[in-house]
């Protein structure tokens, strides 16, 4: 189905946390930036569980209707959530 | 007038059911009225969109005129008495009207779950022979639009197709549901309404269900068995005009039909409901819009406890939760009275029937953990071929019970006998009190985040990927949705992994909450002398890897 690469960038630490995630949530193997949560799977369950276990390992918490987007846009996201918790001009 | 549908359970005990005040002469139409002639400025429904982060709040009387608005663009569309209008709708507010318009005309509701796809929605299309389909145009990222334009040139019966949020791209006979409905259909039809309006034991839906064995069951049901389950729940709860009742169950289920849009109303009181369901959303509705009463499935009610632990809400009004359509887990009880502050009672009941039986609020606050309820008094329950210990065989008659299956009386008759017992597949006990405890069940059943899952189905679209060469579905416990999809493969090298099965479904058009959620892959399969595979042996061997931390 997916065809790029999976997500194991060193320099994007979110993507891959989130990354991993998606993968014991939704049981699959490899996900990649451009996968999108519903075509995985995804329902609100599991972007509640998702969003549980970003606030408890990042300690920012993405709104539930965030994570309804590819795995790039969610790290995204939370990096943006990220950087205003670190003071608003990271 | 001849009709489509046969209204046995009328014939044969209308009148005792009348005599004994359980069905009626008017319908939910007659409640609606009543209520907007007492309260038209109340609210009847706050309904929040997630995405477009609006909430619509629609007064009783501004609720009648959306019903007659949208009755009369049904007539327009040449939907008569008895035809069936599809309705493939998120939880938004015209879920509600469109369903009360059909109930206006005498025209028969029939819900498609957002999340059917292609296989499942072409099937209740095929079969109903609706000339009306509504649906989203797209709903998260998925375009009913052009899934129903492919289906469209298989179904000849299929007249009109509207989609709401459309307006930019439409096609052929596409209607885009707000500049249609917008238009002044009432002025030619206005007379047309009330001539058009069914009576007590008319259908109102028709509501289709997984089949554990082969194909969906469509359950018909009248106003009078929907008005007698309605009132179950409103008694049940002691529910009143003041209430603000709120459940995250899809409208297109029974559960969620009943308590976002049957129940309040019937109880003049206000739904309040979201299009997404998460239990992070449900709380802040709670919140926010006072709701007194939440039914919920109880992995939704333990999200809730959750969102509440994260991020407390102040919840003055809240004082009921109830739940249902699976077992109560022990901790549920005490973590909601900690963290909600509330009591919870819990229900048995199917799509066939709505709430049978019911823990009350005499029973004893954990009550729920080891019961699943008494019945409501118009209800009967008996519990067949006992064991020593006195479990059995669940079977239910009264005045919920619908009136068979659609096009199917013969996979209704094989499930009730002679006297009206309805076979419910559960294996119960006697929970002591005069109530049941349901201990397991008959049917070779997976009830996946409240939904059932069609295992014959989903089986034989496994078994036709080119590297399965046997496969058993079996549940697996699961604390965030009840029960997981195990798919139990006998593989051709190499085996097949979860994508590879998932993409298979995708690609034959089976809906996301049918996907096995993990897979395991056995040399052989245990089979019994007739050679059917043996479930409980898997799920024996899938607990002991489970223990074994495998």
């Amino acid at each position: 189905m997916t065809t790029s690469p999976p997500s194991r960038d060193p320099a994007r630490p979110v993507e891959a946390t989130i990354a991993r995630h998606w993968r014991e949530l939704l049981g699959v193997d490899a996900v990649a930036p451009t996968d999108h949560f519903i075509q995985l799977g995804g329902d609100s369950i599991r972007a509640t569980l998702l969003a549980n276990r970003i606030e408890d390992e990042l300690g920012v918490r993405p709104g539930v209707v965030e994570l309804f987007a590819t795995l790039a846009d969610v790290a995204r996201h939370c990096e943006a959530l990220l950087a205003e918790a670190a003071g608003g001009d990271a | 007038m001849t009709s489509r549908f046969d209204n046995f359970q009328a014939r044969r005990h209308g009148a005792r059911y009348r005599a004994r005040g359980w069905w009626r002469d008017t319908t939910i139409l007659d409640d609606l009225r009543a209520a907007a002639a007492r309260t038209p400025d109340k609210p009847a429904i706050i309904a929040a969109r997630s995405f477009a982060r609006d909430v619509a709040t629609i007064s009783y009387a501004q609720l009648c005129r959306h019903v007659d608005r949208f009755a009369a663009g049904l007539v327009e569309l040449g939907v008569g008495r008895e035809d069936i209008v599809a309705v493939q709708l998120p939880s938004w507010w015209q879920y509600s009207a469109l369903a009360l318009a059909c109930a206006r005309i005498g025209a028969v509701l029939a819900p498609i779950p957002v999340d059917y796809r292609r296989r499942e929605v072409e099937f209740v299309l095929s079969r109903t022979e609706a000339a009306v389909y509504i649906g989203a145009s797209t709903w998260l990222g998925f375009s009913h639009q052009g899934m129903v334009r492919e289906l469209a040139p298989a179904l000849p019966g299929l007249r009109h197709r509207i989609h709401l949020g459309a307006s930019a791209d439409l096609e052929g006979p596409e209607l885009d549901f707000d500049a249609f409905f917008a238009q002044d259909h009432l002025r030619r039809h206005a007379a047309e309404l009330d001539r058009r309006a069914p009576g007590a034991d008319d259908v109102f839906l028709v509501m289709y269900t997984s089949g554990t064995t082969g194909e969906p069951k469509g359950v018909i049901h009248s106003y009078n068995t929907l008005h007698a389950i309605t009132r179950a729940m409103i008694e049940s709860a002691s529910l009143g005009a003041d209430d603000v009742i709120s459940s995250p169950g899809a409208m297109t289920g029974l559960a969620g039909f009943l308590y976002n849009c049957l129940v309040p109303l019937q109880s003049g009181a206000t739904a309040a409901y979201a299009d997404l369901g998460d239990p992070d959303g449900g709380l802040q509705l709670l919140a926010q819009h006072a709701v007194s009463l939440l039914y919920a499935i109880p992995t939704y009610v333990l999200g809730l406890v959750e969102a509440q632990r994260r991020r407390p809400a102040r919840l003055p009004s809240l004082r009921l939760v109830v739940t249902g359509s699976a077992a109560v887990p022990p901790h549920l009880i005490g973590a909601v009275q900690g963290a909600l502050g509330v009591r919870v009672l819990a229900l048995w009941g199917m799509t066939e029937n709505g709430g049978v039986t019911f823990t009350w609020p005499d029973d004893p606050p954990d009550w729920p953990t080891q019961s699943d309820g008494r019945p409501i008094e118009w209800m009967e329950i008996q519990i067949t071929e006992r064991a020593a210990d006195g479990s059995g065989r669940l079977r239910v008659r009264g005045a919920n019970q619908c009136l068979g299956y659609f096009k199917r009386p013969d996979l209704y008759a094989a499930a009730v006998d002679d006297d009206g017992w309805f076979d419910a597949g559960d294996l119960v006990r006697p929970d002591g009190r005069g109530g049941i405890r349901i201990v397991g069940r008959l049917k070779d059943v997976i009830v996946r985040n409240g939904h059932k899952v069609p295992v014959v189905e989903v089986e034989s679209a496994l078994h036709a990927h080119p590297r399965v060469a046997a496969v058993a579905l079996v549940a697996d416990p699961d604390p965030a949705l009840g029960e997981r999809i195990c798919a139990v493969l006998v593989a051709r090298d190499p085996a097949p992994t979860l994508s590879d099965l998932r993409d298979h479904l995708r690609g034959l058009g089976i809906s996301a909450q049918y996907w096995p959620d993990l897979v395991h892959v056995v040399a052989d399969m245990p089979l019994t002398a007739t050679g059917k595979i043996q479930k409980y042996v898997l799920q024996d061997q899938l607990r002991a890897l489970r223990a074994r931390g495998g």
